[in-house]
């Protein structure tokens, strides 16, 4: 039996409008820089995730095409790291 | 005497083409993530760098999210429409797609030909930051250059993108698809939702942040 998927987009589609607007309003926000990043970087990775999941079926897909596309991501975690501290430094050539 | 082997395949139902987008779009996101995480380096490097709202125009920038937003939602329900073997369905929702797309890429080159031709109260943004002069270019320092890269890398993403559904869109209209045979459709639908989903980091990382 076909499943009607429309109110599941619906509410997504609504979820995503409202984290938007939130997001938004944390950019405006006079908070501590460190908590203000952090909060928008995981409103942006829970909005990323209801696309992944919902609009392009990742939710229905077998586990191993998700392990395979998650992968890549503790990999950019490292690098990320690895340039936020290189950063601190200016590198003079000798 | 015959035998029956059971193999399961282990990725499901998912044709060979779905899976080489889903490929694709994994190294596509490594570009992404390698574009993004340079501007990130470069701004750690330096000071001149505009806070949310001083330079880009957050308001336009968000209609234009929200724009995406929906247009992945009627792709989704174009989907939802063929599987029915709903044709009339089908087309109305790509279209509205397109459009949305259309519109996305109208708005990001007004938002450039702001920046390029530039004004005085743009000038004076741009001078609270560290930078000179009334124009935000390319050459306006690792923000400009990191700013034009990103979002003319997605608005290339975004033009794609409204090509590819403009042959879907034809081929629906010359009757290539129906409820047996949708699989280009939800192929196309998967690029399109990765537009958005980087979308949602661009937006975060460049305007927000």
């Amino acid at each position: 039996m076909e499943i009607n998927h429309k109110s599941l987009y619906i509410k997504t589609t609504i979820m995503l409008s409202v984290l938007t607007l939130i997001e938004i309003g944390i950019s405006y926000w006079d908070i501590v820089r460190f908590y203000q990043v952090g909060l928008l970087l995981t409103f942006a990775l829970a909005k990323m995730a209801c696309v992944a999941y919902v609009f392009m079926h990742l939710y229905y897909e077998e586990k191993v095409l998700r392990r395979i596309l998650f992968v890549p991501i503790p990999l950019l975690i490292y690098f990320l790291l690895g340039l936020a501290y290189d950063a601190q430094f200016n590198w003079v050539i000798q | 005497m015959n035998q029956t082997l059971t193999v399961k395949d282990p990725f499901g139902t998912a044709t060979t083409g779905k899976l080489a987008m889903w490929l694709f779009l994994a190294m596509d996101a490594i570009t992404f993530a390698a574009i993004l995480m340079g501007g990130i380096y470069l701004r750690l490097r330096t000071d001149m760098w505009g806070d949310a709202g001083q330079v880009l125009n957050i308001p336009l920038t968000s209609f234009n999210t929200f724009l995406l937003i929906m247009s992945s939602f009627t792709m989704v329900m174009a989907l939802d429409a063929i599987k029915k073997n709903d044709i009339k369905g089908l087309k109305l929702f790509l279209s509205l797609t397109i459009l949305g797309g259309v519109s996305f890429l109208g708005i990001q080159i007004y938002e450039y030909a702001h920046f390029i031709i530039g004004n005085a109260e743009l000038g004076q943004a741009l001078q609270a930051t560290g930078l000179k002069g009334d124009s935000f270019l390319w050459t306006s320092g690792t923000y400009g250059a990191t700013f034009y890269a990103t979002t003319s890398f997605h608005g290339l993403h975004v033009l794609t993108g409204v090509i590819y559904l403009s042959v879907i869109f034809y081929q629906s209209n010359k009757g290539m698809y129906s409820s047996a045979n949708y699989d280009r459709i939800e192929i196309a639908g998967l690029f399109w939702h990765f537009v958005d989903l980087v979308w949602i980091l661009v937006f975060t990382i460049i305007y927000l942040i």
